[in-house]
């Protein structure tokens, strides 16, 4: 439970910890893949396996992959 | 003349009573608008069986706590004994022990154990004021009635907040300004072109627009003629059991689908020089969308976020009540100009009320 000072500016209060250095890459890549012009779900994953991160377990990006990994880190 | 003659002279209408003066209208609306919810701290701050929790809003001095089973509690911030702080008592789990004597008070404010005087007067009396509360989305709220309306009023929370097709994340910060500067910068959309110029949201649409003004249920939008999803458009205001401001603002391609990002936006006085916000960040998305924009904001979006609501409370810090004398507002100032005429009403109204019941 955090602490409550004044006066409270803190940037961050969504997340519980630091994004890892690979979530941070992912994200940036989301990103990218959104600012190219990908709208729907078949799109973004044909944009992501065109950038440099790969899924944790290796291969490609699937829906089946994006989506499961998008429900967990976006709880 | 006579007393009989001059009495006999008097217009036969009563002439009504004199009504609060704009100085006492201006002096009031310092510390807030009564007989409104106002969102007070984030849920996650007050623990369940934690530390009692001591802030000032509208001036007012607060304890706030969880009992054991989780529900909030919401007293004044005072010991019935010396009125020291009860928040620097121990929360018992169903009820605060202060720590100077020892007085106990229970979550309606009745005092249940005076340990040093046992059967002292004291006990069984109702002695610390208890606020009514609720809490929205991770935040509490708290009604402050003026001695005419304890009692709480209704509250409907905006659905961008509450409903299951919206997602949401709450910002919340404390300002150095007085709580109304706040309210004027969020009807002042104008200035997003230009205090915001290169922040990730509002790089586009034209430094000069036309405003106007469209009044709805509960308040009113004021909006840019002939310009719509390009960049911070319009703010609504609305009072509806509670103040506060929506708006919405596009976001770039990099966003990804969903639309706009909205801002239901709540600002509640500490006292006269400070506040704080309550921003929450909302979009209408589901499915993978709102994950990925869930992911997104915490990783990416939150801190640029954060960032242009800086150059807000940065260009806003340390400014002291009473600013209005000095100005020279122009047409982009109408929403300002109607906000604040909205709200010396309303504030007119509840001291005219208090008035004719001899409240004040
Ligand atoms: S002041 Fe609280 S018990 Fe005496
Ligand atoms: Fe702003």
């Amino acid at each position: 439970m955090p602490d409550y000072k004044y006066p409270y500016l803190d940037p961050h209060q969504s997340r519980t910890a630091e994004p890892t250095a690979w979530q941070q890459e992912l994200a940036n890549a989301i990103e990218s893949v959104f600012a190219k012009g990908a709208r729907e779900l078949d799109e973004v994953v044909a944009g992501m396996n065109k950038t440099r991160v790969r899924p944790l377990d290796g291969g490609d990006w699937t829906e089946e992959k994006f989506t499961t990994l998008m429900r967990e880190l976006g709880a | 003349m006579s007393v009989a003659a001059f009495e006999a002279r008097k217009p036969t209408s009563a002439t009504p009573p004199a009504g609060p003066t704009d100085q006492q209208v201006q002096q009031y609306l310092r510390t807030g608008l009564r007989n409104r919810w106002w969102p007070v701290i984030p849920s996650r701050f007050v623990e369940t069986g934690g530390k009692p929790l001591g802030i000032m809003r509208l001036a007012e001095p607060l304890v706030l706590w969880r009992d054991s089973k989780g529900t909030i509690h919401v007293q004044a911030d005072r010991c019935p004994h010396r009125a020291v702080p009860l928040s620097r008592g121990i929360n018992e789990g169903d009820r605060l022990r202060c720590n100077y004597h020892g007085v106990e008070v229970g979550p309606d404010g009745k005092v249940l154990s005076v340990p040093g005087q046992p059967g002292c007067p004291l006990e069984g009396k109702k002695a610390v004021k208890t606020y009514p509360s609720r809490e929205i989305n991770g935040a509490i709220f708290v009604w402050f009635g003026d001695a005419l309306h304890e009692e709480a009023g209704s509250f409907e929370p905006p659905p961008e907040i509450t409903a299951p097709d919206y997602s949401s994340f709450l910002c919340y910060a404390d300002w150095e300004m007085p709580w109304r500067y706040a309210f004027d910068n969020l009807m002042d959309p104008m200035h997003g072109t230009f205090l915001h110029a290169n922040s990730h949201t509002m790089y586009q649409g034209d430094t000069q627009a036309h405003f106007a003004t469209r009044d709805t249920e509960h308040g009113f939008f004021f909006e840019k003629t002939g310009q719509r999803d390009v960049n911070f458009d319009w703010s609504e205001l609305v009072d509806n059991g509670a103040l506060y401001v929506r708006l919405e603002i596009p976001y770039p391609p990099s966003g990804g689908p969903g639309g706009n990002f909205g801002i239901t936006g709540f600002g509640t006085p500490i006292d006269e020089d400070r506040m704080c916000v309550f921003f929450w960040r909302t979009r209408k998305v589901s499915g993978w969308q709102r994950d990925t924009w869930r992911f997104l904001y915490k990783t990416n979006l939150e801190k640029r976020h954060w960032h242009v609501l800086e150059q807000d409370r940065e260009m806003l810090d340390g400014l002291k009540p009473g600013l209005e004398k000095f100005e020279m507002l122009y047409q982009h100032d109408a929403g300002v100009i109607r906000l604040r005429r909205y709200l010396a009403q309303q504030a007119r109204k509840q001291l005219a009320d208090l008035q004719a019941a001899g409240k004040m």
